[in-house]
């Protein structure tokens, strides 16, 4: 049914855009991709467990905070 | 609207189209210059400035990008080099350029168009396009090359190693003195926007509660989760605004919340040293998130219903004070105008940023244009709505609210015949009429700019949502938002005020180096908020407003920052041996040193003591002298103390001035001597991280 698969594939993209916009959201905030991280954890090293999200966010947070940033005017 | 022209297609039609443009901005143009009297639309100044935005980044930016700096699309950038998933991310483009500008844009681009209105809305819109396309964007675009290009260094750093170790602390210590100086004019603006308004100040008031509560809900409840939190934050955020009505209504609660300028200084003074000592967690980053998506929604709002509404310009083209009279801020137009809007024409502190987190998340170096150069060209738009926002209400409402009660007086009355007498007709009903509309009792000089743009904005605003009625809603609202990231950026530039302290204190007692140390933490942090508090409570309590003396200094230092920024991308072309393009970023540093320090000097010496900080000094020390000697006490306006803490401060006004002005021309010497070397060698001299060619899934 060509109706259906419009619609499905209309949802489809309204899932990729939103998580899409979530994505950048969170980079305005300071916090990158945590999937993106993962693969970057497995690719690279393979025997080192990565952070969880919390503890991922936690660390985010820190860099972005902890050292004093300067805001704009 | 990102500018990204699309370059596929014939060549033909890149003609006809970039015509096209061209022809339509320089109409738009043709129409605002020639407009005679009658009050033009907004929409005309949209699209001028939509399409030298789109010629700008289309030749301009396309011309730095290929050769000037010849971005190389192949070469590895710190991103994919160091990628750790965490500070170093090869981000997509669209993503990075969200980061970057909501990175850049802050109070600064809704305030200084807001000041320059008074001189009519022609000159400081031609500043901000021209200034943005020239220098601003230039600026960042080349600083964001020049980062990348070096690991992600930061400016000081940058400075060090292109013109050797002394300018980098000289930089850094101007950083330091223009961080001081913005955190005071910033707190001012809030301030003045909140004297006796119950409203207001339960608004504010609440986005702390509000905060600490998302900051408890991310760390514990659901940790992490920044968009429920968000959404949360935001509908109590709305409910705060709705009931402020409520309260300022009420008479039991209104007077808890009503404060004079001098008691709200004291509060943010005391509130600026807690929060900057609490957790990142439970205030500063939770409140961050807050500002900055209200921030983004807030900016399309605005640019969206402007397109909608499209208002007509009240404020004439051209006032008749280009000649530096006006009240709002003393001064001719150059050098004044150009120091009064910094931020959207070009902003020095912008090259903080652009060697701070973006570098390191640049997928791919030929990106730098995009988020450099377009994002530069996103922060003037703002500016630009800024500006119309101003100039849509009466002038002589603007009138009113931006000048000091010293030369309007202080009652309807009197207001509304002193601004009436300079041209701009207005009636004590309507001052009445207005400051009613916008659920205040007063909007009488009310200067600083937000409560301005915050009127504009709800007469814009009103129009498309809820009417008359939401008048007031949308005023607080966008008082809400000024404040909120202004609180915001106090607190986290407290913070980093802190830590540049301790590092330099920590040179001479080790001690105080210590980040750990509470001790330490408590007295860097008090001395830091110290200094911003001194010059926040002599600007509140200055007869003549405040703003007409820091935000020279702020628009001074911030300049001079860019001046020195674009002189470090002097250097790198000259080591580049891209000397026959070094003009790109000499003529705009020639143009602000011309600004400033024109402007510093002014502001030194000028006779006149509306403009000389000086003068006022010797001005005001006459009085004390003739009134000691005479034994006689003044009948009105300031007190013999008043007098000398007047006195005071504008000796040290003149002498930080003096020490903004030293500091930019050494910073240029070492400059001119680093370009003197580059020169003497005939192979480029760069000190870039090697090339490296990007991995195959970058590329």
């Amino acid at each position: 049914m060509p109706g259906l698969v419009t619609l499905s594939s209309l949802a489809h993209a309204a899932q990729e855009s939103g998580s899409y916009l979530a994505r950048a959201a969170r980079m305005m905030v300071g916090v990158p991709d945590y999937g993106q991280y993962l693969a970057h954890m497995r690719r690279e090293h393979p025997q080192e467990a990565p952070l969880n999200y919390e503890e991922f966010f936690k660390n985010r947070m820190q860099a972005r905070y902890g050292g004093g940033r300067a805001g704009c005017c | 609207m990102t500018p990204n022209p699309s370059t596929h297609g014939s060549p033909l039609r890149s003609f006809l189209i970039w015509g096209a443009v061209a022809i339509i901005g320089a109409w738009a143009l043709g129409v605002i210059a020639l407009q005679r009297g009658e009050p033009i639309n907004a929409v005309w100044l949209i699209v001028a400035a939509i399409c030298v935005y789109l010629i700008g980044y289309r030749f301009y930016s396309k011309f730095i990008a290929e050769k000037v700096l010849e971005l190389d699309a192949s070469r590895m950038t710190p991103a994919w080099r160091h990628n750790d998933g965490l500070d170093y991310v090869p981000t997509d483009k669209y993503v990075l350029f969200g980061h970057h500008f909501a990175a850049i844009a802050g109070a600064g681009p809704l305030v200084g168009p807001v000041l320059a209105a008074q001189m009519g809305y022609l000159p400081g819109m031609l500043w901000i396009l021209a200034g943005v396309v020239f220098a601003g964007a230039v600026q960042d675009f080349v600083v964001l090359f020049i980062s990348t290009r070096r690991d992600g260094k930061s400016l000081g750093d940058l400075i060090k190693t292109e013109m050797g170790p002394v300018a980098g602390v000289i930089a850094l210590f101007g950083a330091f003195m223009i961080m001081v100086i913005i955190l005071a004019v910033l707190a001012m603006i809030v301030v003045k926007a909140l004297i006796h308004s119950p409203w207001g100040v339960f608004t504010v008031a609440a986005t702390v509660p509000i905060a600490l509560f998302m900051g408890i809900y991310l760390r514990f409840i659901r940790p992490g989760r920044i968009g429920e939190v968000s959404v949360i934050g935001f509908v109590l955020l709305m409910l705060a605004i709705v009931y402020g009505q409520d309260v300022a209504a009420s008479p039991t609660l209104a007077p808890w919340f009503d404060y004079s300028g001098v008691g709200l200084t004291w509060i943010l003074i005391i509130y600026g040293a807690v929060a900057a000592m609490l957790p990142v967690w439970l205030l500063l980053a939770p409140r961050d998130y807050l500002s900055t998506f209200l921030k983004i929604g807030f900016i399309v709002l605005l640019a969206g219903s402007i397109v909608i509404v499209a208002p007509q310009m009240q404020m004439p083209a051209l006032t008749r004070y280009i000649d530096g009279t006006g009240p709002v801020w003393s001064g001719s137009l150059f050098p004044f105008l150009f120091i009064t809007i910094a931020c959207g024409a070009v902003s020095g502190f912008h090259a903080l940023i652009s060697s701070g987190t973006t570098p390191k998340l640049l997928e791919n170096e030929t990106q730098a244009r995009l988020i450099g150069y377009g994002g530069m060209l996103m922060e003037s738009a703002v500016a630009s709505m800024a500006m119309i926002a101003a100039c849509v209400i009466e002038p002589g409402v603007y009138f009113a609210m931006n000048s000091p009660a010293a030369l309007i007086g202080t009652t309807p009355e009197q207001v509304a015949q002193v601004v009436s007498s300079w041209g701009f007709a207005v009636t004590p009903e309507v001052l009445l009429a207005t400051a009613k509309d916008v659920g205040e009792t007063t909007i009488i000089s009310r200067a600083g700019g937000a409560p301005t743009l915050a009127v504009g904005m709800a007469h814009i605003l009103h129009q498309l949502f809820g009417g008359e009625g939401m008048m007031a809603f949308w005023y607080h609202f966008a008082i809400l938002f000024e404040a909120l990231f202004i609180l915001t950026a106090v607190d986290a530039g407290t913070r980093a005020g802190r830590f540049m302290l301790q590092d330099l204190l920590g040179t001479f007692v080790p001690s105080m180096g210590r980040t750990d140390s509470l001790p330490a933490n408590v007295i860097s942090t008090c001395l830091c908020v110290a200094a911003w508090g001194f010059f926040l409570y002599q600007g509140v309590v200055d007869p003549l407003g405040g703003i007409n003396t820091l935000w020279p200094l702020f628009g001074i230092a911030n300049q001079m920052l860019a001046a020195l920024a674009l002189t470090l991308g002097t250097v790198v072309l000259f080591r580049m041996k891209k000397d026959r393009y070094a003009w790109v970023t000499v003529v705009p540093t020639v143009w602000l040193l011309a600004c400033t320090l024109t402007a510093g000097w002014m502001k030194l010496f000028s006779a006149d003591p509306r403009v000389g900080f000086v003068a006022t000094a010797r001005k005001f020390s006459a009085e004390v002298a003739r009134h000691q000697a005479e034994g006689t006490l003044p009948e009105k306006g300031p007190t013999i103390e008043q007098m000398q803490q007047i006195v005071f401060n504008n000796y040290l006004d003149a002498a930080l001035c003096a020490v903004f002005m030293l500091v930019v021309v050494s910073g240029v010497i070492f400059g001119i001597k680093a370009v003197l070397h580059a020169r003497s060698h005939n192979k480029p001299s760069v000190r870039e991280t090697p090339y490296q060619p990007l991995p195959a899934t970058g590329a």
